[in-house]
């Protein structure tokens, strides 16, 4: 696995309401990691399979997404959209969703290693 | 299908029945021509369609609506109806009655709900309601902030480019918008005026607005474009629905207004559709079928994003382009699509 690619998984996990993260890489591939109990891995990779299919239907529609923000009831899905299909998420709790740490992580996605 | 009334006078009052029940609008109809020769004009309609096509056609001050009709039922029509044409009255006539369409059709802006079998007992009652509705003061139009928001009639009389106030009263405060020409040129909540004035104006939750005749203000305190308006209100009140409410007292001074952006959007497309994909309202959208369909592809990923990541229901979905913003909101009743420009991309 890219080195890179886990060293954000890791970072992610590790900053305060991050509920799960996850990245899909050029080659169709996904990394995943859950931080909430009851939430397992595979649920979020079919969940970044799902964001694949999303970006790549705006795609379509001429909507080329840098970024995305889903806001569900209580939590919030925000990602960041490479080319390639490349794609980095992250499930985050309503107080996380705009904290500084997380805009910085998102600032660092190694886009172009992915 | 319209019949006009053989020597109607000029006031006659022209109503639009819509139900899928032939026999029922015919003896309905035979019986509003019969009671009060030249008080109505009726139209009627057996679905949406032909309903929508003849609001166009005439001036309607009543619409009687079905509640179960095929395509588009009669709480989906109301719901079409309050956007589109929110002066017109809408009474609901049903034999379907629940507490709970009852209340939802009121809620929604329904003037008066009734079950038809209260016909069968006397078409008396049900036509004096009817008069009392339709004779509703027609210099202006009042309505509750929950049914029709203020940014949809703003908007409305913007894009008509009216002039008119606009009198919105809440527990929380009241104030005026003063719209020239489909332009937001002045607001007054207490002693705040101008852009703040407005922004607190569109923060409002709940209350009633009455829709008057343009009359010019004291002074013209607001110039920027109507469309960046109201996209930095929605901007503002979204952030301020995130922030814990104000701890100044309920009779203290007004809070201060919102810090103004450095740059504005201009908003490029909205489209609006119910859930069923029915277009609602729609401006300057080329593919309007193509948006439609997005909107449903991008509900259903929700959905299942929803179910695999156990979370609950799902409100927004924002996505930031290279100079785009696009916004799509995901309600119980309906779907919005707003794609804006984004010049001062770079913050996040």
């Amino acid at each position: 696995m890219n080195e890179t690619i886990q060293s954000w998984i890791d970072r992610a996990a590790a900053q305060p309401g991050v509920m799960a993260c996850g990245v899909r890489l050029a080659d169709r591939t996904f990394t995943v990691k859950s931080c909430r109990d009851g939430l397992t891995e595979p649920q979020v990779t079919q969940a970044m399979r799902e964001l694949s299919e999303a970006a790549y239907a705006l795609q379509q529609n001429h909507i080329a997404a840098d970024r995305l923000r889903w806001t569900f009831e209580n939590s919030q899905l925000r990602c960041v959209v490479g080319a390639g299909g490349v794609i980095g998420a992250l499930l985050l709790s309503p107080e996380a969703a705009d904290s500084p740490g997380i805009d910085q992580l998102f600032s660092e996605f190694p886009l172009a290693v992915a | 299908m319209t019949e006009p009334i053989p020597g109607k006078p000029a006031r006659a009052r022209q109503i639009l029945l819509v139900d899928d029940d032939n026999d029922f609008i015919v003896m309905f109809k035979e019986f509003l021509l019969r009671h009060r020769p030249g008080a109505w004009v009726v139209h009627t309609a057996d679905h949406y369609a032909p309903a929508l096509a003849c609001l166009k056609e005439h001036s309607i001050d009543l619409v009687v609506l079905d509640l179960k009709m095929p395509i588009m039922d009669g709480q989906q029509l109301l719901m079409l109806l309050k956007r589109t044409h929110p002066e017109l009255q809408v009474v609901m006539l049903t034999s379907c009655a629940t507490p709970e369409s009852r209340s939802l059709c009121l809620q929604n802006g329904a003037a008066l709900f009734f079950d038809k079998t209260e016909v069968a007992d006397g078409l008396e009652k049900i036509y004096a309601a009817l008069e009392s509705v339709a004779s509703a003061p027609t210099d202006g139009f009042r309505g509750l902030l929950r049914q029709v928001g203020l940014p949809e009639v703003l908007q409305m009389e913007c894009l008509g480019r009216k002039s008119s106030v606009l009198e919105i009263t809440s527990p929380t405060g009241s104030g005026r918008l003063y719209i020239h020409d489909g332009s937001i040129i002045h607001a007054e909540i207490g002693l705040l005026q101008g852009e703040g004035a407005l922004f607190q104006l569109l923060s409002l939750n709940g209350g009633e607005f009455m829709l008057r005749p343009f009359v010019r203000p004291s002074r013209h305190t607001i110039d920027g474009h109507w469309e960046s308006l109201l996209m930095e209100a929605m901007r503002l009140r979204d952030e301020a629905s995130a922030q814990p409410p104000p701890s100044a007292p309920a009779d203290g001074p007004l809070p201060p207004a919102p810090s103004l952006p450095s740059a504005s959007r201009h908003i490029q497309e909205i489209v609006l559709c119910s859930q069923a994909g029915e277009l609602l309202y729609e401006w300057q959208t080329a593919g309007v079928g193509h948006r439609i369909h997005l909107l449903a592809a991008i509900s259903k990923y929700s959905v299942s994003l929803a179910q695999s990541l156990a979370l609950t229901r799902v409100d927004r979905l924002e996505i930031e382009t290279a100079n785009e913003r696009v916004l799509i909101l995901l309600q119980s009743d309906r779907r919005v699509f707003v794609r804006s420009s984004q010049p001062d991309k770079g913050a996040r």
